[in-house]
């Protein structure tokens, strides 16, 4: 076996030696620690940055937004109270009473054997309720069952045109007056009737909470 | 492994140390701020972006509302431009005998019973007129016709009463009153 001899072999490990010199190991460990946390700064930087970019592009349209809006808001009350009173307004027309439609429904339902002398007839804004009284002469040959007749007609009608009705005989009489009718003589009663009622279905009211019980 | 000398040692662990240092300041002053301004940025784009759809669907209502006014305003003024302007008693006695005498009935006697503020919620700005109106003469199916076109033309008038007799002598004429209100501007 052939001997070799390394007359280099101090300066190859002391060459080595340099190499594996954990100082300088450590110093390039550093170093490439140091490189990573400066890109990452870098990019939480950058982050940042667009962030403050979009925060002001915001603010500059905010900015514009402001004055818009609170004209808005300004206006929004103006137009809200001018909607609320032309409402009202026809609303109070809308709903109003007709009393026109009602006296010629009445007009329709008188038949010819029954004379009305007198009608009253009020509302009550307040409640949109009705009261009135009706005086008339009714011929007939039983005359006394021809104007009940006509009360239950009218209570009909009454029932017809508005919510609810109650019509009442507060008087009825024989009338001693002859009453010629297509020539023929005929007996006749004087009636009164008063009647009362809703124009409209009253609002309903709200349940009552339960009480709890007591134990 | 061959022993490290001493010196090497010291250095070492003088890296570590200082590397441990850097780790903690680098987290400290530099990212540490970063991510608060992060954070705090976020908290106002969140906050401006509120405000920004606020103020947007506060801008969308307005205009919704301004349509809706349009059509409801165009009604209620037509309304409003039927009630001439002044004192009722100057105005109303006259278009209401104008009024009835159109329909031949003469000799109506309109009175002023009371003038109040309306009462109704949206109508501050009217008040109500209460008046009585005497007819001293006229048939059932006249006045009927009559009291149609009456609240037909004046949509602001709302009969309350009507009180029809006839009379004994002559049934066909009727005396009649009635008791009517008119909204009007205050």
């Amino acid at each position: 076996m052939p001997l070799h001899l390394n007359l280099l072999h101090e300066n190859q490990e002391e060459e080595a030696q340099r190499r594996r010199d954990p100082v300088k190991i450590g110093a390039m460990a550093l170093a490439l620690i140091g490189l990573l946390l400066g890109l990452f700064y870098l990019q939480q930087s950058a982050a940042l940055g667009s962030l403050v970019k979009n925060q002001r592009a915001l603010e500059a349209e905010w900015k514009s937004l402001e004055p818009q809006e609170l004209e808005a808001a300004t206006e929004q009350v103006r137009l809200e109270e001018l909607i609320r009173s032309s409402k009202a307004l026809v609303d109070f027309s809308a709903e109003r009473f007709l009393a026109a439609p009602s006296l010629g429904a009445i007009v329709k339902r008188v038949p010819p054997t029954i004379q009305i002398r007198s009608l009253t007839f009020s509302i009550n804004p307040a409640n949109r309720g009705y009261a009135g009284s009706m005086g008339g002469l009714a011929v007939a040959g039983d005359p006394r069952a021809h104007a009940d007749e006509f009360r239950v007609g009218f209570t009909r009608l009454l029932e017809e045109n508005f919510h609810s009705a109650s019509v009442a005989i507060t008087s009825l009489d024989d009338s001693s007056l002859p009453v010629t009718l297509d020539d023929e003589s005929l007996s006749a009663a004087v009636f009164d009737f008063s009647f009362n009622g809703l124009l409209v279905e009253p609002p309903e009211l709200p349940e009552p909470i339960p009480s709890q019980r007591r134990r | 492994m061959s022993k490290l000398p001493k010196a090497q040692i010291q250095k070492i662990l003088l890296m570590a140390i200082g590397c441990l240092i850097t780790i903690y300041a680098f987290f400290s002053f530099l990212i540490a701020p970063v991510r608060e301004g992060r954070s705090q940025t976020e908290s106002a784009i969140a906050s401006l972006d509120k405000q920004i759809q606020d103020a947007k669907t506060q801008l969308m209502r307005t205009k919704n509302l301004r349509v809706e006014a349009d059509a409801a305003a165009e009604t209620a003024d037509l309304i409003r431009e039927m009630i001439p302007g002044g004192a009722p008693i100057a105005w109303f006695p006259t278009r209401i005998n104008r009024f009835f005498a159109n329909h031949g009935i003469a000799d109506v006697t309109p009175r002023l019973i009371n003038t109040r503020p309306s009462g109704i919620v949206g109508l501050e700005e009217f008040a109500l007129t209460d008046w009585s109106i005497s007819i001293p003469a006229t048939d059932f199916l006249r006045l009927g016709v009559a009291l149609a076109g009456l609240e037909n033309e004046q949509p602001l008038v709302e009969i309350n009463a009507i009180r029809v007799t006839a009379g004994n002598q002559d049934p066909a004429n009727q005396l009649i009153e009635i008791e009517l209100r008119c909204l009007v501007h205050r």
